[in-house]
């Protein structure tokens, strides 16, 4: 056992942040959560972590002293704290470039601020998806490779951790993990929360997406949440060792091609079909599903086109717990979780099925006015 | 073409009532009682994808054509919805108007 430490932690009600904040906790620091809209720290599995075991702060990252009174944060910089450890970040895609901005970069620029007032270490939880679209085996040691980042979120998450860099240059002791693209538990499957690669899943297993231009080689890193939380729980507690280094916290790496095999295990299930983007045109896509990819399946194309490998020497050589073996398997156990709960399998009635139920048929089968053009018709790699 | 006077003009009282079936159907918390200031998301549970498919269900139900997305994404009450669904009707019969009286002015 470790000594009881005095540890703040940022987005402690976030999917990530619940989990670490538990761990802590359950380790026998003295935790100060910062919340920002939920008075409950949820955990993963459903159950609410203790009040009395944590100190739930209500807090802004975005905000001067992280939102809180000059009183409450002068008590947390003085006298309060051996370790920072900041979830807080927006992983949603899609959403203005102003939030991402506000919460990930100055987000992070206030906690570096309260890391550098206090001289409080720093774990800063960032993504290995900084390396934008670089392909081939990333590296922890690097950051800044002229590579060109694939959206905001990346782009915000990419200069958060260039500000701790400098932080760093200037003498603020700060350690970082970087989790890929997190999921459900190792084990059971279960997530709190189905968002991104659970609504790419969905999209497609249910056939609302046939085609994604994309390539079978591509690979997609899938990491269970109770894993990063080990490490980040690790990093915490073994700053001294950490200090000054990056942790990618990776689980195994699946092709699309090894996700389209699992996939096609499930008797219910569309596969989609990876197309080359060159020969992919989104205006031939029948109106339906053309709705879904514009509106949801853009936000994570570039994904389906990177060929990314991640290095995990330095966790590797950290952490007493090692990722999932096989990404396979790791992914069944997700799907067949989803499954249980419902959110993938038998979807619910469709438009053309609710308004059949309601008998309305609309009082124009093909409106005049914007129409879009020739037979829309799903003529997109037709070949498989 | 008959397609501009197949349309016929709904009244408000009209598109509400399509709107509140075609929302209360498509929701996934059933038996909600449903009014004007009703949240799409907080009282009826609808997410980012059932909300694609309630676009799709005002499009084809209504005949409105494609809504893009700029419209969609500033609605989040049943008023909305009804608001949205009325002026891009009154566009679509403005735009057909337009269209049918063009061959006169001789173009």
């Amino acid at each position: 056992m470790t000594e009881p430490l005095r540890i703040l932690v940022t987005g402690a009600a976030g999917l990530v942040g619940a989990e670490v904040t538990a761990r802590l906790v359950a380790a026998g620091h003295r935790v100060t959560a910062l919340v920002h809209n939920q008075p409950v720290i949820m955990r993963n599995d459903g159950t609410p972590l203790e009040p009395d075991a944590v100190t739930c702060l209500p807090g802004d990252v975005t905000r001067p002293r992280l939102g809180l009174s000059e009183a409450a944060y002068q008590t947390l910089a003085a006298d309060g704290l051996d370790r920072v450890v900041h979830c807080a970040a927006i992983t949603d895609f899609g959403l203005p470039d102003e939030v991402y901005q506000a919460v990930n970069v100055d987000g992070t620029a206030r906690v570096l601020e309260l890391a550098r007032a206090g001289g409080v270490p720093l774990v800063h939880v960032g993504t290995a998806y900084v390396c934008g679209e670089r392909d081939g085996l990333i590296r922890e040691t690097e950051l800044d490779e002229g590579q060109r980042l694939a959206n905001a979120y990346e782009d915000s998450k990419f200069r958060a951790e260039t500000l701790v860099h400098k932080a760093q240059a200037d003498g603020v002791r700060a350690a970082v993990v970087r989790p890929s693209i997190v999921v459900g538990d190792e084990r059971t499957g279960a997530v709190r929360d189905y968002k991104n690669i659970y609504v790419v899943l969905k999209l497609a297993t249910e056939g609302k997406v046939r085609s994604i231009p994309g390539q079978y080689e591509a690979r997609l890193d899938l990491v269970p949440v109770d894993y990063v939380a080990d490490l980040i729980t690790e990093v915490t507690q073994r700053f001294e060792e950490a200090a000054g280094r990056t942790f990618h916290a990776v689980g195994a790496p699946l092709t699309l091609r090894d996700f389209s095999d699992v996939m096609a295990e499930y008797p219910p299930f569309h596969v989609p079909r990876f197309v080359p983007p060159t020969s992919f045109d989104a205006q031939r896509l029948p109106r339906r599903e053309r709705a879904y990819y514009e509106r949801v399946m853009t936000l994570y194309e570039s994904y389906f086109r990177r060929r990314t490998r991640f290095d995990d020497s330095h966790t590797a050589g950290l952490a007493t717990r090692r990722p999932p073996a096989d990404g396979q398997d790791f992914l069944r156990t997700l799907i067949d979780h989803c499954l249980e709960t419902g959110y993938l399998g038998a979807p619910p009635a469709d438009a053309t099925e609710v308004l059949a139920r309601l008998n309305i048929t609309g009082p124009d089968a093909t409106p005049v006015a914007h129409r879009t053009g020739p037979a829309a018709s799903d003529v997109n790699g037709a070949r498989r | 073409m008959t397609s501009s006077t197949s349309t016929p003009s709904l009244n408000e009282d009209e598109t509400r009532s399509t709107v509140y079936a075609i929302v209360g159907a498509m929701a996934p918390v059933g038996e909600a009682a449903l009014a004007d200031d009703t949240e799409l998301i907080a009282d009826l549970a609808y997410d980012s994808l059932r909300l694609i498919e309630l676009t799709l269900a005002l499009e084809q139900g209504f005949g409105l054509g494609e809504l893009a997305q700029e419209r969609t994404a500033t609605v989040t009450t049943l008023g909305d919805i009804v608001r949205l669904v009325t002026e891009v009707r009154q566009e679509t019969e403005a735009w057909q108007e337009t269209e049918a009286r063009q061959p006169e002015e001789g173009r």
